[in-house]
């Protein structure tokens, strides 16, 4: 009896443990993905003409409110809790630059000794921003909390995003053409052109509309 | 005798009807009133708010440039950035993500007097100036996103913080491996361009 007791016990174990062993994953089917999520590795060929550096100061400051509805009533009462301020230095460099990828013979015509290059429209790209942190300011009251890493980051971004919505007002499109011009005349009078048998033409002007679509917009979102 | 006991009769009939009437009035105003107390509050509200929004400041243009730097190689990267202080009670963490695109190209400004000839002719020749990164400052610190943060933080901590992601995407992006792949398409490029220019027999050169 004992006997038969043990060859059950022992078939029991023995089948519990060969399905365990279907049951796991095999070890080379996990791949680390890390690598690709973080790295965007892009050929290209971008031609960059003008740098502009701009320096902003991001300011906020915020009073706790007492907001609601009561018997179809609105109100909205500043709570005496005091009024948290920040002002955040950031600089911000931007770039202009002509997308030469696409760029052939059919951008080139030529009439005798004259020659005319039709180079494609100026885009802009934010390069880089930097926070002084050093330099930033808090004011904080008593009954409030300090300002979170969470909402510094938010303001960084909208303040980011200010300086985006004004660079159509700044010019920078039409001194994107001249210095184009400037870089691009040079590699033709080295191969034999008079400068002023050059022309370098842009396919259109912009309205304030299309300007805003030249900027290049690398957000966040954008990337996920 | 008997006239006037159905008088009393009636009237305590009326009485009872009367009653009546009126407890049902008065439910029916209680559910009239009801009703308008709740459709007054069912959308009564309190919270407490903050305003998430900057104020509309000026944007100064401190420096205009102009260069001539063209990108053969873009790699933009995430790095999660983390640090932790020990404490007596509890340890303080902070945890970041910064995004940046390092740029490989060359430096038009770094070329020689003679950096594009024609020899024999036909042939033309591009002696390009060495890939560089063409921005030292490559992090977008405004697009930073905070992930966790326990305990407060110093302005030195995010700027270590900030020069810890800076060497990361250093170390991981600026590998011989991308500086060739740039050189590669630089190349193919800048044969394409000569090419596009009427000359068909091109060579590319690099500086020492």
């Amino acid at each position: 009896m004992n006997i038969k007791h043990l060859c059950i016990a022992l078939t029991v174990v023995f089948i519990s443990c060969s399905d365990r062993e279907k049951q796991q994953p095999p070890s080379d089917t996990t791949v680390d993905t890390m690598q690709t999520l973080v790295m965007n590795v892009q050929k290209c060929s971008r031609l960059y003409t003008s740098e502009y550096r701009i320096h902003k100061i991001i300011t906020h400051n915020d009073q706790v409110q007492l907001k609601g509805t009561i018997m179809k009533h609105r109100f909205d009462i500043d709570l005496p809790l005091g009024e948290r301020k920040v002002a955040i230095p950031m600089d911000a460099v931007i770039k202009t630059y002509v997308d030469m990828r696409n760029f052939s013979e059919e951008n080139i015509k030529r009439n005798g000794r004259k020659i005319t290059i039709t180079l494609p429209d100026p885009r802009i790209a934010i390069v880089s921003t930097k926070i002084n942190h050093q330099e930033m300011k808090q004011f904080i009251p008593i009954l409030r909390r300090n300002f979170s890493d969470d909402e510094l980051s938010n303001y960084e971004q909208q303040g980011r995003q200010q300086i985006i919505n004004l660079i159509p007002q700044m010019g920078i499109v039409e001194n994107a053409r001249l210095s184009a011009a400037r870089q691009i005349i040079p590699i033709f009078t080295a191969i034999g052109y008079a400068e002023k048998d050059i022309t370098i033409r842009f396919k259109q002007k912009f309205s304030l509309n299309q300007l805003q679509s030249l900027i290049e917009n690398t957000t966040t979102e954008e990337k996920q | 005798m008997k006239k006037r006991e159905k008088i009393i009769l009636s009237l305590i009939e009326n009485r009872r009807i009367i009653k009546w009437a009126l407890i049902a009035s008065a439910i029916l105003m209680l559910i009239v009133a009801s009703a308008v107390i709740f459709w007054l509050n069912h959308d009564n509200k309190i919270e407490t708010s903050v305003d998430e929004r900057i104020n509309i400041t000026p944007t100064q243009i401190r420096q205009i440039e102009n260069i001539g730097q063209w990108e053969f190689l873009s790699i933009s990267d995430e790095e999660m950035i983390d640090t932790t202080r020990r404490g007596f009670f509890s340890d303080a963490q902070l945890v970041r993500i910064y995004y940046g695109t390092l740029r490989l190209g060359i430096d038009l400004q770094k070329t020689t007097p003679h950096w594009l000839c024609v020899e024999a002719d036909t042939l033309l020749v591009a002696t390009l100036p060495p890939i560089q990164l063409l921005d030292y400052n490559f992090i977008d610190e405004a697009q930073t996103k905070s992930f966790i943060q326990s305990g407060s933080w110093n302005p030195s901590d995010l700027e270590r913080l900030y020069q810890k992601a800076h060497k990361t995407m250093l170390k991981r992006c600026l590998t011989q491996q991308n500086i060739a792949t740039a050189k590669e398409n630089a190349e193919l490029q800048f044969t394409s361009l000569l090419n596009s220019m009427g000359f068909k027999a091109t060579r590319i050169e690099w500086q020492e």
